[in-house]
């Protein structure tokens, strides 16, 4: 493959990226039907309960301590 | 109608896993309201694919619950994962030490022109994206 056929090959990658970024920005303009007659949001509230542990994901720093923890343990 | 931008209009913001996991829990005051907001469409507000998987993914919730966690996702747009934005998190996370998942979190908001709404305290001392804790 030659420099040029590179080149090219990266300007066509980079036009399609460009192209999936301008399509990720269009999801924004879709707004919400104003039909629904029931609020998603007070349907979902509240529906796992204060039981529900909050998660790793809820501080994901917490997971990577964790994570930090255990392969000192094992002397990494 | 909603908050605006000077410069490009509507403000955005991209909504981290915590805080839809504070409605999901306890129907935590703030964060409810916010989603309540966005969904009247007074704010334009996005997560990140990460977060659909990150609430998704736990065993802990019945398939019930997720097809109605699911209803809720439907109302924010999913920002995936492009290259321009894992460029952007190499940077991130090598200035601030980020992990893989915080520094995709945040790159996203700022690909996007976004505030990322978040609890987590990793990202208080970002400087190059502004960070809405909805008050806590």
């Amino acid at each position: 493959m030659t420099n040029q056929t590179l080149t090219k090959t990266r300007e066509i990658r980079q036009k399609i990226e460009k192209l999936e970024e301008e399509l990720q920005a269009i999801k924004w303009d879709i707004s919400i039907p104003k039909v629904l007659k029931e609020s998603i949001v007070d349907l979902t509230k509240g529906i796992l309960g204060s039981k529900f542990e909050k998660g790793v994901e809820y501080q994901r720093r917490i997971r990577r301590k964790k994570w930090e923890k255990r392969m000192r343990k094992m002397g990494l | 109608m909603g908050k605006k931008n000077e410069k490009n209009g509507f403000m955005r913001y991209l909504i981290d896993t915590n805080i839809i996991i504070d409605h999901l829990r306890i129907g935590e005051e703030k964060a409810t309201n916010f989603l309540k907001e966005v969904e009247r469409g007074k704010i334009k507000a996005s997560i990140s694919v990460i977060t659909e998987y990150e609430l998704l993914i736990s065993k802990k919730i019945f398939p019930s619950q997720k097809l109605i966690i699911q209803k809720l996702l439907t109302l924010l747009p999913l920002i995936s994962i492009t290259p321009s934005i894992v460029q952007q998190a190499i940077k991130f996370s090598q200035k601030y030490q980020l992990g893989m998942v915080d520094s995709l979190i945040v790159a996203t908001a700022f690909k996007t022109k976004s505030i990322l709404v978040t609890r987590d305290k990793i990202f208080s001392n970002i400087k190059e994206v502004k960070i809405d804790s909805l008050g806590n």
